[in-house]
């Protein structure tokens, strides 16, 4: 026959500590527990009523803040011009068209200059000469 | 400065007008004279005037222009035109019986003119003298 265990103070303390813990798991994993109690508080609170997304809580009531004031409007006139692509201002094509019309008139209105400062046109040939020769002549 | 700007600007015209090419032309009348005959001068098939001086060139006549001369005594009139405005530019007519060969050459004569600021000016070459050892008249037979 063995003989029986005798009980120190360690483990007396042991067996305490792990009834406690039991207990406590208990409690806490019962539905209707006052640690549930708490989740439930949770609920009344999402019932109060949101405000539309629409509405702009944070606007003054006061109608003369919300009124714009000159520099207000210098500011909006301002990102107004700003916000178009220099392609969709007119004075973009007003110089672009000016600059193209003063090339094309540069290169032909040259082409007749420099023609004209060396010599211009040969004049037409008598019909009843032979021929004509020399400089200008396609001969 | 503003008074500066119009002399500026006609000293600018003046120079592009002073270093504008003006066109002169010079007509040339090729004749044959006595003793050079018609029979001579249609034994010439290539023709030739060339132009020293004050220009340089030389102009082939042939396959009916000017040569064979289609007319006679006014075989006819060559226009030639140049920039050239000052010297002189001297004109002369070769007539050759085929080829430029100067054992071929039938008729010679020059005609010289002053270029000057004429737009047009005529000159005349005469043809007075014909070589028939180089270029033999047709024989035609009976």
């Amino acid at each position: 026959m063995l003989p029986r265990r005798k009980r120190t103070h360690a483990s007396q303390v042991g067996l305490g500590l792990a009834l406690l813990a039991s207990v406590l798991l208990i409690v806490a994993a019962t539905p209707w527990s006052s640690a549930r109690a708490a989740e439930d508080n949770e609920a009344p609170k999402a019932a109060v009523p949101d405000a539309p997304q629409v509405e702009d809580v944070d606007k003054p009531k006061d109608k003369s803040l919300l009124a714009q004031t000159p520099a207000d409007a210098a500011v909006t006139k301002k990102n107004a011009g700003g916000d178009e692509a220099f392609y969709q201002k007119w004075q973009f094509w007003a110089v672009t068209g000016g600059i193209v019309v003063g090339a094309v008139a540069l290169i032909f209105g040259g082409r007749a200059l420099y023609h004209s400062i060396n010599g211009g046109d040969v004049r037409p040939c008598n019909p009843s000469f032979i021929h004509c020769y020399g400089q200008g002549e396609p001969n | 400065m503003k008074p500066r700007l119009p002399v500026l600007a006609v000293i600018l015209g003046a120079a592009l007008v002073g270093g504008c090419n003006t066109y002169h032309y010079y007509d040339i009348d090729i004749r044959g004279m006595s003793p050079v005959t018609e029979t001579q001068v249609s034994v010439m098939t290539f023709c030739q005037v060339v132009v020293s001086g004050a220009a340089t060139d030389t102009i082939g006549l042939a396959n009916g222009f000017g040569c064979p001369p289609s007319g006679f005594p006014d075989i006819g009139t060559i226009e030639y035109a140049t920039f050239a405005d000052s010297g002189s530019i001297t004109f002369t007519f070769n007539g050759y019986l085929t080829n430029v060969d100067p054992g071929e050459l039938c008729t010679t004569s020059s005609a010289m003119l002053t270029a000057g600021a004429e737009i047009t000016q005529m000159g005349t070459i005469t043809l007075t003298q014909f070589n028939e050892t180089n270029c033999p008249p047709h024989v035609t037979t009976p």
